[in-house]
């Protein structure tokens, strides 16, 4: 599990690179998503994208931990999402929590500032 | 021990087959994705597929977390069979029993959207198995703890 970070169309994109966000990786995932959107390059965005495209698997843990990084964030801050897979889609969909987050298609069509839109 | 090769995990239809993994590290993916390409290999829909492993991975991490207290080492048998258009899976364990009563998970986590604060970060896991099966049953026996649960199965 590793995550990079860079600046794209006016947020900060955090991208996971891992094919599973599960409860095996889901502790190691907070620290990371911390050491860069709160304390690293990304703690002066806005607003936060979580690039999923490279992770096929979301489940309950990992799914928890991704509204901890929400909760990181705090007030003024937005996570938007983006590029689900079908599982992943699928999860998020089940649990209702595809209301809560901005999912966005891809990286390129995230808009900044844009909290609770639906964008699919 | 050398040249006697281990049976290959095949599934047949209508036929158990037993697959068996030890708790820790990444064993719980691993094991589902070994269940996958069973699944994928004995002709199942790729949707069908991905169900199970999302209701799977659910249920081995709650064996893992809950019923062995997150120890490395144990072991956790499933049996998966293929047959008359369903996917039926028992998961089979010697851990701590689960409290008497209706199994959890009647309910999905509820979240209000003005106040992410309050989201839960928690207990999807059940009701998720119990919105994506059928047939869902536990009993405790001879000190393993049996869970079985049902679902579809279409032919690519």
């Amino acid at each position: 599990m590793n995550l990079s970070y860079r600046r794209g169309n006016g947020v900060g994109i955090v991208r996971v690179h891992a094919a599973r966000l599960d409860a095996a990786v889901a502790i190691q995932f907070k620290d990371q998503f911390s050491a860069v959107a709160i304390t690293g390059e990304g703690a002066r965005d806005q607003t936060v994208l979580l690039d999923l495209a490279e992770v096929e698997f979301l489940d309950s843990s990992g799914l928890g931990a991704v509204v901890a990084t929400r909760k990181m964030l705090g007030e003024g801050r937005i996570l938007a999402l983006a590029a689900l897979r079908p599982a992943v889609d699928k999860v998020m969909r089940l649990t209702h929590m595809d209301r809560m987050f901005p999912i966005w298609p891809d990286t390129s069509s995230c808009l900044p500032g844009q909290d609770r839109i639906q964008a699919v | 021990m050398c040249g006697e090769p281990r049976p290959p995990e095949v599934i047949r239809t209508g036929e158990a087959t037993t697959l068996w993994l030890l708790t820790g590290g990444h064993a719980v993916g691993e094991g589902v994705m070994r269940i996958a390409a069973l699944l994928d290999a004995a002709g199942c829909a790729r949707g069908e597929v991905e169900d199970v492993t999302i209701v799977m991975a659910e249920v081995l991490n709650n064996v893992e977390e809950h019923a062995y207290c997150g120890q490395s080492g144990q072991t956790i048998r499933i049996e998966v069979v293929v047959a008359n258009g369903t996917i039926r899976c028992l998961v089979e364990d010697s851990g701590r029993a689960l409290p008497n009563g209706p199994l959890p998970g009647r309910r999905m986590p509820l979240a209000d959207p003005a106040a992410p604060d309050s989201w839960p970060e928690g207990g999807f896991g059940w009701a998720i198995v119990r919105r994506m099966t059928t047939d869902l049953g536990y009993d405790r026996r001879e000190g393993f703890n049996r869970l079985w649960f049902t679902m579809a199965s279409r032919s690519r």
